[in-house]
């Protein structure tokens, strides 16, 4: 099976709340740490974990700031990370169009 | 290389790290791109904001409405188009047309001064309401697109003076098409214009549609005198001094009003901006 579609994901990418993160920050300029947390349902720690994963893969790039006094993390999608996404996002369409061609029943002769 | 810690954050309570249980695994691919596509159209409506830019450039397209105020003599005599004082390329360029008879002068100075208001504040409302809700939209490219298309806009009717005096009489109609630009209405195009930016950086449809409706509105404002549709509807005219003002106002109406809905929707879609 060299040409399995499953080949073609990446451990990295290929985690529920990691592919939110950089679908997330593909679609805006930078995300906040705390719209991340809200919008995927994560603790704190878990989303802060999930960032070092995809920081050191090279997938994201993380700025951290103030707002007053209030210290803000700001999430940034890098070229690398919207390529991850974009392939990853193609095995998967691709692994759906298999499964749905499977599931089709045989042609009767 | 550490943890991203978010300052307060505290620990992980419910041991599910990235070194965790891996729920995806038992998630399958038709489920997770379901997901993705769930999380990218919150992400949307979250960022949503164009109803900021659609009212404040209808409102300044109506703060131009001054200048296309035509004051006609009551005796028979010679009337001039509007004068404004500057160089050649801004009396007769996209931000003026051809000066309109019996106006004000000007008009230039409104619509680049307007123009460059737009789209200053335009970006400073994505960069505030970004940093507000943890969503930013792209503004920069806006800003950007904004100045280049402006700079366009001062440059090419410079050229234009320029080029038949090098013997190259043939790209003048192309370079200042007299019949968009003779009104002085064509920086109601040029507004079009960063509108269909903003609608690709914002990922809207909805954006999309308005910009090209407002679009094909504020071409026909350049190309055509609305008036004449206005006497069609109602069998009667405007008045002479006014006979301009339908071709500001009418892509401005669209404006605030496609604002103005655009506010409302968005207030109702709106998500609770983490801190609220």
């Amino acid at each position: 099976m060299a040409d399995s579609p499953t080949n073609g994901l990446d451990d990295v990418v290929h985690q529920r709340h990691r592919l939110g993160i950089l679908t997330i920050t593909a679609e805006a300029d930078k995300a906040e740490f705390g719209y991340l947390r809200e919008a995927l349902g994560l603790t704190a720690g878990n989303l802060s974990r999930h960032l070092t994963v995809l920081e050191d893969a090279g997938l994201v790039q993380v700025e951290k700031g103030y707002k007053g006094r209030r210290p803000r993390t700001w999430v940034g999608i890098t070229g690398r990370g919207r390529s991850a996404l974009a392939a990853e996002l193609d095995v998967l369409a691709r692994l759906v169009r298999q499964g749905s061609a499977l599931r089709q029943p045989p042609e009767k002769a | 290389m550490g943890d991203v810690a978010e300052p307060g954050g505290g620990a992980d309570p419910g041991g599910e790290g990235s070194e965790g249980p891996d729920t995806s695994r038992s998630a399958g691919p038709a489920e997770l791109l379901g997901e993705v596509r769930a999380i990218r159209r919150r992400a949307r409506l979250a960022r949503h904001a164009y109803w900021f830019p659609l009212v404040l450039f209808g409102l300044l397209a109506c703060g131009s409405v001054p200048f296309f105020i035509q004051h006609f003599p009551s005796r028979s005599g010679p009337v001039a188009g509007a004068f404004t004082p500057g160089p050649t390329f801004l009396q007769n360029g996209y931000f003026n047309g051809f000066g309109l008879v019996g106006a004000a002068g000007g008009l230039p100075y409104y619509w680049l001064g307007a123009i460059l208001l737009g789209i200053t504040a335009s970006v400073f409302w994505y960069r505030w309401r970004g940093n507000r809700i943890g969503l930013r939209t792209p503004a920069r490219g806006y800003l950007i697109t904004g100045l280049v298309v402006v700079a366009l806009a001062l440059v090419i009717p410079l050229i234009a003076e320029e080029v038949p005096r090098l013997g190259r009489v043939f790209v003048w109609p192309f370079l200042m098409p007299g019949d968009l630009v003779v009104r002085g209405t064509f920086p109601l195009v040029l507004i079009g214009l960063g509108l269909c930016y903003l609608a690709w950086a914002e990922r809207s449809v909805g954006l999309a549609v308005i910009a090209a409706v407002y679009c094909a509105l504020s071409l026909v404002a350049s190309l055509y005198n609305v008036e004449n549709l206005y006497y069609y509807l109602f069998g009667s005219g405007i008045s002479p001094a006014a006979s301009a003002l339908p071709n500001v106002l009418l892509p401005a109406l669209v404006l605030l009003l496609a604002g103005t809905g655009a506010w409302v929707v968005q207030r109702r879609q709106r998500a609770p901006a983490p801190g609220d």
